[in-house]
């Protein structure tokens, strides 16, 4: 479980340069859930991951996973970056780059090459191994970036608008994949986005941030059934209300009651 | 770059100079239209103007030699005819076929090979001590930021100071010998590599930092896996301007202390009166730089296949 | 956390100040009692560069040095823009130029001191013609570079505004190829630098080059320290100024690439 607890975020403080990015935030996300954050631009949606993941420090407040206060980046955590360009290691073959966070975990030679392969199979990218990342499309290589985070086996998965750099029919199928890799590997995935058809499609709950310096909106559950399905799922009426709501919360200048 | 944390960010490059060279000789063409356009991977430095990017030549395709041997032809003709002509003295300046005939007399007798092999001792000498120090000295500039606010006068300051002032000091405390041209080409030659280093160090993409990090790969491995590899493009093209540099040292040195080396016979042809022979050393001397220069940017482009501006000319 | 990021800025600042002081003041300090005749105390070397620079050999050496310089550079620069854009316009010409322009840039620039010699004497204008000739390559090959590498949508803008050609080359042609030209002239900037130095060196009997071999030669060894020092800041004044001129100059560049940034 990720407890979120008054968390806080001055950039520059005690300068005249102070700038307040994140305000006061709290908010909890269970095992196995999948829990969309989104906001609109500049809502410190990125400030607030790179805390999560023990990137950036924060002023003030706490992260707790499984009880455990977040210091530093946990081992129990993974994390897919908007951008692949830049957090792929271009020097690297993808299986390189797949392998390259694995050295803690002291994995055999045999193991590490078994779990390579099957991650890189989850993901469809078997036979891709040997190539750099550069020679792939973008969808591929974002692909390749899930996959090193599966092949790191976290219990939690943070996603920073992991799909804003692709085009629309790759963006589709891989938001499917997040879907099915959560039901398969059993993990908790934070998905932060901008897209509000994106975070309904895929969430349990949505988390609407309110602009900087950010508090939380409301808190928004996603009941639509699953298995989710692209035609199917935003085709149903409450898709389309869902939808409509949370793009009027991020509208919204106060905070609402949270719906029924 | 507006992801980059305000925290820490002391990326003002140290002061004004930039990435670019020192004493720099070599041409850097590292232009503006390869940084922004073919290589967007390499981040920006604040002097972008003169941050380095690998060689990115235009591709050339075998069929079009035809021009470029077109223009070496016209300028043998041209070299040709100025002293026929009379536009120069020939006893001086000897036609391009009679500095070419010398060359390759100098080439069979054989008395090329050891004024050239003593010039390439004190280059590869030179450039060599200068890796040595110049690339740890850069990455311990680069990583830690009081030692990079510590040095950064002193670099400042250090940097333009033209390597060719300390000939006199050379000879004084080493003689004029091997020792002396060693130290002077490796004194040019840090410069560039240390900066490139310092900069390149600098300039690694906090992504792909954040990335190594939230996997919690340590500090060791951080340096030798993410830095020194995105360091590469630019220690690349140091070691590149660096060569040209030491070469230079390495010639002036011979030609101003007397010792052993190209420089050095290409003076004594002069005042011997081997006028032609003089002309074919320089032209030999020219095809050294030249040649290392050719080597330079392909063992760059060997080490650098997965960077943008490389990959797109060899994919 | 915070204040401990500040203390932090507060010491490099402080390190950046400090350091350069502390560096002088212990060379000065260990070289106060020196011996050794190689490395004279500090503070001779400072008095001398006094006698000698301040100002008495101004005239006589400093000026000379510089005045050949610049002129050499003035020529090689001027000379290898217009050469350039002419060059640079037609991809034919630069193909046919490109070589032969490479060969002489690769030249290890002093050896041609000795020809240089042989063909004009040791006088000034050997110098010159030198500097002009080492300095000119670097600065073409950018120009062409550069002017080869214009936008094609910013050239079909200005002809389909029907601007005049003598307008295109003033604000656009060489506009768009200054980044590149402002980095040849300051690679040909040192390489002037330099043969300066070698070219008083090997053949004169005044300038900088001259004078701190020559004390070097007659053991005057701290005036040849005082020598060092003033090329040493003749090579950063100069530094200065250029990058003052190029940042004048460049300025919509710098715009320009923190706005795409």
């Amino acid at each position: 479980m990720l407890r979120v607890e008054h968390l806080k975020k001055v950039y520059g403080q005690g300068t005249k340069k102070a700038f307040e990015a994140v305000s006061d935030l709290t908010f909890t996300i269970d095992e196995r859930e999948l829990v969309c954050i989104v906001g609109p631009s500049g809502a410190g949606k990125t400030t607030l991951l790179k805390m999560i993941a023990g990137l950036l420090p924060q002023t003030s407040g706490a992260v707790h996973l499984d009880g455990e206060k977040v210091v530093g980046p946990p081992e129990k955590m993974a994390l897919v970056f908007q951008d692949y360009s830049r957090s792929l290691y271009p020097w690297m073959t993808v299986e390189q780059n797949v392998a390259f966070p694995l050295k803690r975990k002291k994995l055999g030679k045999s193991e590490m090459a078994t779990l390579i392969r099957d991650t890189l199979q989850s993901v469809g990218l078997s036979g891709h191994g040997q190539k750099y990342p550069w020679q792939l499309s973008g969808g591929m290589q974002q692909r390749v970036a899930i996959a090193r985070a599966l092949a790191y086996q976290p219990e939690i998965l943070l996603m920073d608008e992991p799909f804003a750099s692709v085009d629309a029919q790759t963006r589709a199928d891989l938001e499917d994949l997040v879907l099915d890799l959560r039901d398969r590997y059993g993990i908790t995935v934070v998905f932060v986005t901008h897209d509000i058809d994106e975070s309904v499609y895929l969430s349990d709950r949505v988390i609407v941030l309110t602009p900087s310096p950010t508090r939380v909106q409301e808190i928004v559950d996603i009941p639509l059934p699953r298995p989710r399905d692209q035609v199917e799922t935003k085709e149903l009426p409450d898709f389309a209300h869902l939808r409509a709501y949370v793009w009027r919360s991020i509208k919204r200048p106060e905070p609402a009651e949270v719906p029924a | 770059m507006t992801s980059r944390q305000p925290e820490l960010d002391p990326r003002g490059s140290p002061g004004a100079g930039g990435p670019s060279d020192p004493s720099g000789v070599d041409g850097v063409r590292n232009t503006p239209r390869e940084l922004a356009g073919e290589a967007p991977a390499l981040p920006e430095t604040a002097d972008s103007a003169l941050a380095p990017a690998p060689p990115s030549r235009p591709r050339r395709s075998p069929r079009g030699m035809a021009l470029p041997l077109l223009g070496v032809a016209l300028a043998f003709l041209l070299f040709e005819l100025i002293p026929r002509v009379g536009l120069v003295d020939e006893a001086f300046f000897p036609p391009a076929s009679a500095m070419i005939a010398a060359l390759v007399e100098q080439i069979a007798d054989g008395s090329l090979w050891q004024p050239l092999g003593d010039t390439l001792q004190g280059w590869a000498l030179g450039l060599g001590l200068a890796l040595l120090i110049g690339v740890p000295l850069g990455i311990a500039i680069g990583s830690v930021y009081l030692v990079f606010m510590g040095s950064r006068s002193i670099l400042e300051f250090l940097r333009p100071v033209p390597s060719v002032a300390l000939i006199p000091l050379a000879v004084l405390v080493f003689g004029a010998g091997l020792e002396s041209k060693v130290f002077l080409a490796a004194f040019a030659a840090t410069w560039p590599i240390l900066l490139q280093t310092l900069y390149g160090v600098r300039d690694v993409d906090p992504t792909a930092m954040d990335t190594a990090r939230s996997f919690g790969i340590g500090r060791a491995q951080r340096l030798w896996r993410v830095t020194l590899p995105s360091a590469l493009p630019y220690i690349a093209t140091g070691v590149r301007i660096s060569s040209s540099v030491a070469l230079i040292l390495a010639v002036t040195a011979e030609l101003v202390l007397g010792i052993d080396g190209l420089g050095q016979v290409i003076n004594v042809a002069r005042q011997s009166g081997a006028v032609e022979n003089m002309y074919g050393l320089i032209i030999a001397t020219g095809l050294l730089g030249w040649g290392l220069n050719g080597i330079m940017t392909l063992l760059e482009r060997r080490l650098l296949r997965w960077h943008p501006s490389v990959r797109g000319a060899t994919r | 956390m915070r204040d401990s990021t500040r203390q932090l800025r507060v010491l490099g600042v402080g390190l950046e100040i400090l350091v350069p002081i502390l560096v002088l003041v212990v060379w000065g300090l260990f070289s106060a009692q020196s011996s050794s005749f190689y490395f004279p105390p500090l503070l001779d070397i400072f008095r001398a560069f006094g006698d000698t620079w301040l100002f008495e050999r101004v005239d006589s050496d400093v000026l000379p040095s510089l005045g050949r310089m610049f002129a050499g550079y003035a020529i090689a620069v001027v000379a290898a823009v217009v050469l350039g854009v002419a060059l640079g316009s037609s991809k034919t010409l630069g193909r046919i130029v490109d070589p032969v322009v490479q060969f002489l840039r690769a030249i290890p620039a002093p050896v041609l001191i000795p020809a240089g010699i042989l063909v004009l004497g040791v006088g000034s204008t050997m110098k010159v013609a030198l500097i002009a000739f080492v300095c000119l390559w670097p600065v073409l090959l950018n120009t062409i570079d550069g002017v080869a590498g214009v936008d094609p949508a910013l050239r079909e803008t200005a002809r389909s505004f029907q601007i005049t050609p003598a307008d295109r080359l003033f604000h656009v042609i060489l506009p768009s190829a200054a980044p590149q030209i402002f980095a040849g002239a300051r690679v040909a900037l040192s390489l002037a630098v330099i043969m300066m130095v070698v070219s008083e060196m090997v053949a004169s009997t005044n300038g900088i080059g001259y004078f701190v071999l020559q004390s070097q030669r007659t053991f005057a060894i701290t005036a040849m320290w005082a020598g060092i020092f003033l090329l040493a800041i003749l090579g950063y004044v100069l530094n200065v100024l250029f990058l003052l001129v190029e940042r004048k100059a460049l300025r919509w560049h710098r715009g320009a690439r923190a706005g795409a940034g």
